[in-house]
């Protein structure tokens, strides 16, 4: 069993609870133990044994695995605010982790920088009918000792590219040895003009901090990791939060709200703990880090009179301007056998279409990266596997048999900010702990179908250039589903276009910080966990600044 | 399939002090107990205990014309409908009523033909144009019976399908826990000097 460091009375405040342990939680809980505060962590997951990592696609997805159960977190989506959201049945819609170490329990593990462009793109490409997009408040230049940082005390493996943005620092471990699809992205790539590069990934290739390398098992996707290779926070930040002797992990504590006083200031987070007990938190401060669909749901189910539409909610903008990445396969099968199913997701990516381009006549900007057609489990229950194949009967039977001859060129790309994309309170579904599900609304911007689109063009030029025997194209959109919940708590230097500011402080409340996927303004190209993670790191460093000052 | 290096778990419960960590040794006894009630789930080839025997031999046959036994073992030799009543008792417990009202629709559609008591009973000529018909007309009940005949198919064995690995061995899919470099035909010559290319 693991051993608890400390243990915090509940009535006694403490300097912060973190509501979540995953990619910004495990971060910023290291950073502020470190740093010398007391802090609880409040997770609604368990905190993981061997049991809950199988690599069992079955338990995961459908039984009482990493992602909850459907009955337990249930959820609805729909496509504009006049339809009726349907709830999730089979799959879940919302795809997050709830343990320990959250979605970096089972993430892919791609780990790509924003680049300068990412972070002044409304200057430079101006308005965009139906959409929010706006400048960050923060630069590249200001967020990179941070990426850095994610480098080397989280673990990302890689090499420098000819597309990278500037780097301060070599990366800890080399890139992860190359995979088939690796290599026939590479070359078709180079063939039709492009300049590939090694994907850089939060998995060790060589030990690092402690941990040790990987080990090819695959099924990194969907999967936590058995041996520590993959750096969730589980591995890299909450055991140093712990060493600290200054930080509590309470896991299963499911928040379901944060109380604030007269003066509309924070003073304890309410949660239900593992003996379906309510219980409450006195903290000074409040860190919300529970993800972007999590952390706006939270906020709506604090409010009071001094915050009558939802916890620092005055700009009216919290759930608001969800985005996602676009994701868009490009399936093909080659003459020889690749194997994909061993080892990580992707070893090389084509970042030749970051820059969003006006000539093409819509806004965009991506990258391509080389991996599975789709794990074991998935290959087989894909509806309709490749457009023109049948669902089953003796070709479907003989289609299985392609599998390891398949590799997929997957296209990620931009995702705009639209007011109307959004995460509210479900009217009807209520989850295990009495909570109102999260409800999403989400119709992808025109913009982002054309170019994902596009992307896809360029995918099935370089797999036809690699030689494939045969290329299946993914329809693009509409967007039913997502594992990236960005946007829905924007960054900004105005309290009427923002939920917290440059420091992640909400604007409305001096002592409530929120950082985690909700914070980005934009979502980049895909792979958001590497930024959301620079961010925890810049919040902690601000954040320690501002308590010592005593501005908290 | 013969394995030369060890299995997922065996690895991982045999392997603790090698790698070394508190979290590898975390894992070890629990996966120990994983594999001995994993045997045990195995043994078991009782009564169906969720499904009706009629319901069993309809989804039997269901899931043996979605991937047919032929010269290969299919979905039925692969022990799919036993995962179904399992599932179907547990984790699935949600998905049952309307598998089950499916089932029965299905059954009805069989008696229409007049020419068996059972879809079971069907010549799989016929079974087949029934399976299009309902692909076609009850498209949510055959995406939830299919999923289920794949989740069977391609799940570890210890949920009661995949038995003898046969889901895996049909995709080429090896459960091994260790791989090395090179991992597949392309990236054969990417992992060391290439022999053929001297000092370069």
């Amino acid at each position: 069993m693991r051993q608890q460091s400390v243990r915090f009375s509940p009535s006694e405040p403490v300097d912060f609870v973190i509501v979540g342990s995953g990619a910004a939680g495990g971060v910023l809980a290291k950073e502020l133990a470190t740093n010398g505060f007391s802090v609880v962590v409040l997770e609604q997951g368990p905190y993981l044994t061997g049991a809950d990592v199988d690599h069992d696609e079955a338990r995961t997805y459908f039984g009482d695995g990493l992602l909850g159960t459907l009955r337990e977190h249930p959820h609805s989506w729909r496509r504009t605010e006049d339809e009726q959201a349907t709830p999730a049945s089979f799959l879940p819609s919302l795809i997050y982790a709830k343990a320990v170490g959250g979605s970096t329990l089972h993430f892919a593990a791609n780990y790509w920088r924003l680049r300068p462009v990412d972070f002044n793109e409304r200057s430079r490409v101006g308005a965009i009918p139906g959409s929010t997009l706006a400048d960050w408040p923060i630069t590249y230049e200001e967020l990179e000792p941070y990426y850095s940082k994610v480098d080397w005390e989280v673990g990302v493996s890689g090499a420098p590219g000819p597309r990278d943005a500037p780097r301060s620092r070599p990366y800890p471990v080399p890139p992860m040895p190359i995979k088939s699809s690796g290599v026939l992205l590479r070359d078709g790539a180079r063939r039709v003009g492009l300049t590939p590069q090694p994907a850089p990934l939060a998995i060790l290739s060589r030990p690092h901090n402690g941990r040790p390398p990987c080990i090819h098992c695959g099924l990194c996707w969907g999967q936590a990791c058995e041996v520590g290779a993959k750096s969730s926070t589980l591995v890299s930040m909450i055991p140093l939060a712990e060493r600290t002797g200054r930080c509590e992990i309470r896991d299963r504590s499911v928040v379901t709200r944060i109380d604030t006083d007269a003066t509309g200031r924070v003073t304890r987070v309410v949660y239900v703990d593992r003996e379906g007990v309510e219980q409450a938190q006195a903290a000074r401060a409040v860190v919300l880090a529970a993800n972007g669909a999590e952390t706006p749901r939270l906020l709506f189910l604090s409010g009071s009179s001094q915050h009558p539409d939802g916890l620092a909610n005055s700009s009216g903008l919290v759930g608001k301007n969800l985005m996602f990445n676009m994701y868009l396969d490009t399936w093909a099968r080659f003459p020889e056998r690749l194997n994909e199913y061993k080892s990580v997701v992707a070893t090389q990516i084509v970042l030749d279409f970051y820059d969003a381009d006006p000539a093409r006549g819509f806004y965009g900007g991506g990258g391509i990266d080389a991996r599975a057609s789709a794990s074991p489990l998935f290959w087989g229950m894909l509806d309709n596997p490749l457009d023109g194949m049948p669902g089953w009967g003796p070709a479907f039977k003989e289609q299985l048999r392609s599998y390891p001859y398949m590799m997929s060129a997957a296209c990620h790309s931009t995702s705009l900010p639209v007011e109307s994309n959004s995460v509210t309170l479900d009217p009807e579904l209520v989850d295990a702990w009495g909570r109102p599900g999260i409800r999403v609304t989400y119709d992808d911007h025109p913009d982002d179908l054309a170019f994902v689109r596009f992307l896809q063009d360029r995918a099935v030029e370089i797999l036809e250039a690699a030689g494939a025997e045969r290329v299946w194209r993914a329809p693009a959109g509409p967007s039913t589903a997502t594992a990236h919940m960005l946007g829905t708590c924007r960054m900004g230097d105005d309290p009427r276009s923002s939920v917290v500011d440059r420091r992640h402080r909400a604007h409305d409340v001096p002592n409530l910080f929120i950082c985690d996927g909700s914070s980005m303004v934009t979502g980049g190209r895909g792979q958001p966990t590497m930024t959301i993670q620079a961010l925890a790191f810049r919040a902690a460093d601000h954040i320690t600044e501002m308590a010592r000052r005593g501005e908290i | 399939m013969s394995h030369d290096l060890p299995s997922r778990r065996d690895f991982v419960a045999t392997s603790g002090s090698a790698l070394g960590g508190a979290w590898l040794a975390r894992l070890a006894p629990l996966l120990v107990a994983a594999q001995a009630c994993a045997r045990a789930s195995r043994d078991d080839t009782g009564a169906f205990v969720t499904l009706t025997a009629r319901e069993a031999a309809d989804f039997d046959a269901l899931a043996g014309r979605i991937v047919p036994s032929d010269d290969t073992p299919g979905a039925r030799e692969a022990g799919v409908t036993r995962f179904a009543d399992r599932a179907f008792g547990s984790f699935l417990a949600d998905l049952l009523p309307s598998v089950r009202a499916g089932l029965e629709r299905m059954h009805d559609r069989a008696l229409g033909t007049g020419l068996a008591p059972s879809f079971a009973d069907l010549p799989t000529e016929v079974q087949d144009q029934l399976i299009a018909q309902v692909e076609a007309e009850d498209g949510g009940f055959f995406f939830l019976a299919r999923s289920t005949v794949m989740l069977g198919l391609l799940s570890p064995s210890e949920h009661g399908g995949n038995q003898g690995g046969l889901g895996w061995e049909l995709i080429g899919f090896e459960d091994r826990f260790v791989y090395q470099p090179p991992f597949g035909y392309y990236d054969r010559d990417e992992h060391g000097p290439a022999p053929t290319r001297g000092g370069a």
